[in-house]
């Protein structure tokens, strides 16, 4: 198998710019013309070293192109079997508000965060906090109305209870969405996202 | 940032005519009472610029500043601790917030990108950064929050985790927003408590600080993620921005979009974001199979509603989001379209 | 400015233009990270290989419906948590065998799962291929080792390496690969004698 120098140092270069998301067309033009199991194992080289400089645990080796072969041979083999397989929708991979159980990449940040906001408490704060020494200005606080009463009003986090978990997590999603564009836009730095920390999770 | 310094001069434009025309006022009167009123009307109008000021400044100070600080945040039925650091190192930003309570989760954020951290090692992902125009929403929309707010500072200082610190008040001009205080500290304007209250004067959420230093001895090795950690990108894609085909046949005053724009997010979901300059709302729209009628939850300070509505044979799913009361959330429902 | 999701939109295109070579690409790019993460879900090593198999797969099969609204990887990511989750659904419907407790996900070490390093050659293998690596990149002239380490650890794009290294794009990009070329020479050896 031949090692890494004696490639053209610039189809490696280009490799090494592609697994970091840097590479341009020309780049990967470059790679493409190479033999997929050197690259494949050159990419293994890669991902190896960003193991050992990331994770605690132990770094792997071993899948080299044997994987990205068998996916291949899979799909040609299933090309040749039914060519209608091709045209299987995304919907069908990605129903990501119905089904319960289809769950979205980002949950998982939100599933550490859940104990924490299950572990909760009530803080019991006096009204009228606001503005106490300046009375004067309370009128002009408006009151505001409920036009339709506080029927329609749940808190989310009975949202569980409503079985209705696909729904609570896309709301959950626009939650932090919304944190995260809080944090950006109001001038508090991050602590908008405190918010974040608060909010309900399913789970 | 040519806002802030546009901002400035025209504070400082604003004070500079305020005072000659209180000059002319005193040349061309001699009656006490009405120069009494000139003075009293100028000293509102001071207070109101100078609470602009320290806002402003607050706003640069979260991203100007170093510290290291523990504070609290709580709403109705719920209460943290979290510990926020701040710093700016060979020009890059560092800034992390971390969860006391419970598992101790950590937000880092390195210039404009955001990782999250966890605690157990089991497992982490890599990603280039996300490119996010943080400095440019490091400013606050000053003219915009005049429309909603009335803006006071308040002569009588306090104390807050051990600092001097000057009260701001935002009380808003309807009913469609929530009244905010600000606690900022007198010597470096940074923002030391912040409570958000309702119509009726009850706390909705509070941010305070229990403890700060102003000169931590941060370094870089604090704000990358330990070893053995488990990181994850906050942000699971980029925005993409995309044509807004929808809008608002009413908004309440001072409520803007923030850009221009929609932003698709993954599954054919828009995302808008108005703001008063205070307050947001986030708006997503994404084609939807079942009808819904309009229900609405909160959790905090956050309101969130949703609702179906169809055009022509589309149904299409309506969420808001954000920290305004329930009325609004409803009536922005109601009043959301598409674009002619 | 290209950056991730730019390379990987580039290799997107030519898939959806028939390139399968592109998407050969893909999946030598991912399959680490597709293979740990789905051994969060299912814990077996050959298990998980099949089913991250399926994922590609999948992915493959959607590909024409990707319209670059999120980063490949999020999309792919996606894609593969839905099929460990169903795969566990499906194995959990066929008693008694399946005991999967999906709260636990975030505590199991995929990595320690599907590292095969229960043998005792496999783990000493493994122990000195990462020593090696330290050991290489602690040699690394100082620019090689920063550049790396920025992107690595750090996980700055090149364009924000320039900044803080103040020097061009290009530099960086050098940097980062005559970096991993050196610890990659220094490392061969070991990893071919753990094939």
């Amino acid at each position: 198998m031949a090692a890494l120098n004696d490639h053209a140092p610039e189809s490696l270069s280009s490799l090494s710019a592609m697994f970091d998301g840097e590479a341009n067309e020309q780049d990967i033009d470059r790679i493409l013309k190479e033999d997929s199991a050197h690259i494949t194992k050159q990419l293994e080289g890669f991902h190896v070293i960003q193991q050992a400089l990331t994770k605690e645990s132990k770094v792997t080796v071993g899948l080299q192109d044997s994987f990205v072969s068998s996916i291949r041979a899979k799909i040609d083999a299933e090309d040749l079997a039914n060519q209608n397989d091709a045209d299987i929708k995304a919907d069908n991979v990605l129903s990501f508000s119905e089904g319960a159980q289809h769950k979205p990449a980002w949950k998982v940040m939100f599933s550490s965060v859940a104990v924490a906001a299950s572990v909760t408490f009530v803080v019991i704060f006096g009204g009228n906090l606001f503005l106490s020494s300046e009375t004067s200005n309370v009128n002009t606080l408006a009151e505001v109305s409920t036009p339709e009463g506080d029927e329609s009003v749940a808190a989310l986090a009975e949202l569980n209870k409503e079985a209705l978990p696909a729904d609570s997590i896309r709301l959950q999603h626009y939650l932090r969405q919304h944190a995260e564009q809080a944090a950006m836009t109001v001038g508090q730095g991050m602590i908008p996202m405190a918010r974040v920390v608060s909010y309900p999770v399913e789970e | 940032m040519t806002f802030t310094l546009w901002f400035r001069c025209c504070v400082v434009l604003l004070s500079s005519l305020l005072f000659s025309a209180s000059v002319f006022a005193d040349d061309i009167t001699t009656d006490r009472v009405a120069v009494t009123k000139k003075t009293v009307h100028e000293v509102a109008t001071h207070s109101s610029s100078q609470a602009l000021i320290l806002l402003e400044n607050m706003t640069q100070s979260f991203a100007a500043l170093k510290y290291d600080g523990v504070f609290v945040h709580s709403e109705a039925t719920n209460m943290n601790s979290m510990r926020v650091r701040h710093d700016v190192m060979n020009g890059v930003e560092y800034e992390s917030l971390i969860d006391l309570d419970g598992d101790k989760v950590e937000v880092l954020r390195i210039d404009d990108t955001i990782i999250c951290v966890y605690p157990d090692a089991s497992f982490a992902t890599h990603r280039a950064p996300v490119a996010l125009p943080f400095e440019r929403f490091k400013e606050f929309e000053l003219d915009q929050l005049l429309q909603g707010y009335e803006i006071k500072l308040s002569d009588s200082n306090t104390r807050i985790a051990g600092r001097d610190a000057l009260r701001i008040t935002l009380i808003p001009k309807d009913t469609y927003r929530y009244g905010h205080e600000f606690f900022i500290d007198a010597e470096n304007h940074f923002l030391l408590k912040h409570d958000v209250i309702k119509a009726d004067g009850k706390l909705l959420e509070r941010i305070q600080f229990t403890s700060v230093s102003f000169s931590p001895d941060l370094k870089r090795e604090d704000f990358v993620p330990k070893k053995g950690t488990y990181t994850e990108p906050v942000f699971e894609s980029e925005h993409r921005q995309i044509k807004n085909l929808w809008q608002f046949d009413w908004l309440p005053e001072g409520f803007s979009l923030v850009w221009p724009e929609a932003r698709a997010l993954n599954h054919g979901t828009s995302m808008l974001l108005l703001s008063d300059g205070m307050a947001t709302v986030s708006v997503f729209v994404e084609p939807a199979m079942k009808a819904k009628g309009m229900s609405v939850f909160y959790t905090g300070a956050t309101m969130a509603g949703e609702q179906t509505f169809k055009v022509k044979d589309q149904m299409y799913l309506l969420t808001m989001v954000g920290e305004v009361p329930q009325a609004t959330i409803e009536k922005l429902m109601t009043v959301f379209m598409p674009r002619h | 400015m290209p950056h991730e999701t730019s390379s990987d939109q580039a290799l997107v295109k030519r898939v959806q233009q028939g390139d399968k070579q592109a998407f050969d690409l893909l999946v030598a790019k991912y399959q680490y990270k597709v293979i740990g993460l789905i051994g969060r879900y299912v814990h077996d090593r050959s298990e998980a290989l099949d089913v991250a198999q399926d994922s590609f797969i999948k992915a493959y099969r959607a590909i024409g419906n990707f319209r670059g609204e999120s980063a490949f990887y999020t999309w792919l990511y996606r894609i593969a948590v839905n099929t460990a989750k169903n795969y566990l659904v499906s194995r959990s419907r066929r008693p008694p065998e399946s005991d999967v407790e999906l709260d636990n996900e975030e505590v199991f070490s995929a990595y320690e799962a599907l590292a095969d390093i229960d043998t005792p050659d496999a783990k000493l293998n493994s122990d000195r291929l990462e020593a090696a690596i330290h050991g290489a990149i602690k040699n690394l002239p100082e620019e090689l080792r920063s550049a790396l380490t920025l992107r690595e650890f750090d996980g700055l794009s090149y364009e924000d390496i320039a900044l803080i290294m103040s020097c061009p794009v290009g530099t960086v990009r050098s940097r980062i690969f005559r970096a991993r070329e050196a610890v990659e020479k220094h490392i061969r050896p070991l990893m071919d004698t753990g094939e």
